[in-house]
């Protein structure tokens, strides 16, 4: 008990500090990236400094990722709760996220229940954590795939589950998934933080979230399967 | 005449950077000062048809400081 609360307020602490740090980053990096942008309209494309100046702008945009991401964490931003369908929800995202999916030979399959209850809660983080474990998915089936996004309802829980048919996730992996910073993209490609904050969004909502995986030395189909299951009462 | 935009921000790079891009990118007269008192002096003299400025500033908040620019 205890040791929990001490946990908590350390979390609290570092939640404080991340978000002061975040902000301190976020005007110089503003800075580097505008006058960057000014200088790349001055240069041509075909010169070195051209170049340098385009990895200045794409290593300090992963560096704003860092940050936007701690920062839409620890900013505790309105949460704003409203009844929210959530098969709208994944209907806007998935919209959204399209030209990123369809290329490279995937394809999606839908399968949502016409009937949902609404669920209280709020759209906006609803659907950040949707495009977090969706763009998970598309990630890891970058040589193409299926990504099957369902919804049902089962008198008691709405059921979403989005599945993939890429590498799934080693056994060695499977404890660190949500932990802030673990990634297993190349440097510069992901920040480790998109299930994290997914996470604490989802604990907000009451709401369950659990994965089923097999890698290819476990299955003949390797694949990963988030399901989150929401309270919905008619 | 032109349009005049002012532009308050305490954080030279900034207002620059931003100075830079307004003249680049607009038809518009872009003043600037690093400093929210005397953007309220130039405003009682000066007439301005937008004002950009930064928030946290020492000496006067953004807010304040458009509170003051709409009185004079
Ligand atoms: N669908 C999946 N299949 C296989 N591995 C996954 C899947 N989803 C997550 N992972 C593993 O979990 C790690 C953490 O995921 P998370 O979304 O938190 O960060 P990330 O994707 O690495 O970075 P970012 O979200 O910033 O792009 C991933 O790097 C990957 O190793
Ligand atoms: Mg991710």
């Amino acid at each position: 008990m205890e040791e929990q609360s001490y946990y908590t307020e350390k979390l609290a602490s570092l939640g404080t500090l991340a978000a002061g740090v975040a902000h301190e980053i976020n005007n110089p990096l503003a800075i580097i990236l505008g006058f960057t942008e000014i200088l790349l309209e001055k240069t041509h494309p075909d010169s070195e400094e051209y170049d340098i100046l385009k990895t200045i702008e794409k290593q300090a945009t992963n560096a704003k990722r860092i940050v936007e991401n701690l920062l839409s964490f620890v900013r505790h931003k309105e949460h704003k709760e409203q009844l929210v369908n959530i098969n709208d929800c994944i209907n806007t995202v998935l919209d959204m996220m399209n030209n990123t999916i369809m290329i490279n030979n995937r394809e999606v399959k839908k399968d949502l229940q016409e009937t949902l209850p609404l669920i209280k809660g709020d759209p906006g983080e609803l659907q950040q954590v949707l495009f977090n474990i969706i763009n998970n998915a598309i990630y890891v089936m970058k040589g193409g795939g299926i990504l099957c996004i369902s919804t049902k309802y089962d008198g008691h829980w709405i059921i979403i589950s989005i599945s993939d048919t890429g590498c799934g996730i080693p056994k060695e992996h499977r404890q660190r998934i949500f932990d802030p910073f673990f990634t297993t993209k190349e440097v510069g490609k992901g920040t480790g933080l998109g299930l994290w904050v997914s996470y604490n969004i989802i604990k907000k909502h009451n709401v369950i979230i659990t994965f089923e995986t097999k890698t290819k030395e476990e299955s003949e189909k390797p694949g990963t399967t988030f399901i989150i299951k929401l309270p919905g009462e008619r | 005449m032109a349009e005049r935009i002012l532009i308050v921000e305490d954080e030279p790079h900034m207002l620059k950077l931003l100075s830079m891009i307004l003249r680049d990118k607009t038809p518009y007269e872009v003043i600037i000062t690093n400093n929210p008192i005397e953007a309220v002096e130039l405003a009682k003299n000066e007439k301005f048809d937008l004002v950009i400025t930064d928030l946290k500033m020492p000496g006067l908040h953004g807010l304040q400081l458009l509170e003051e620019v709409k009185k004079a």
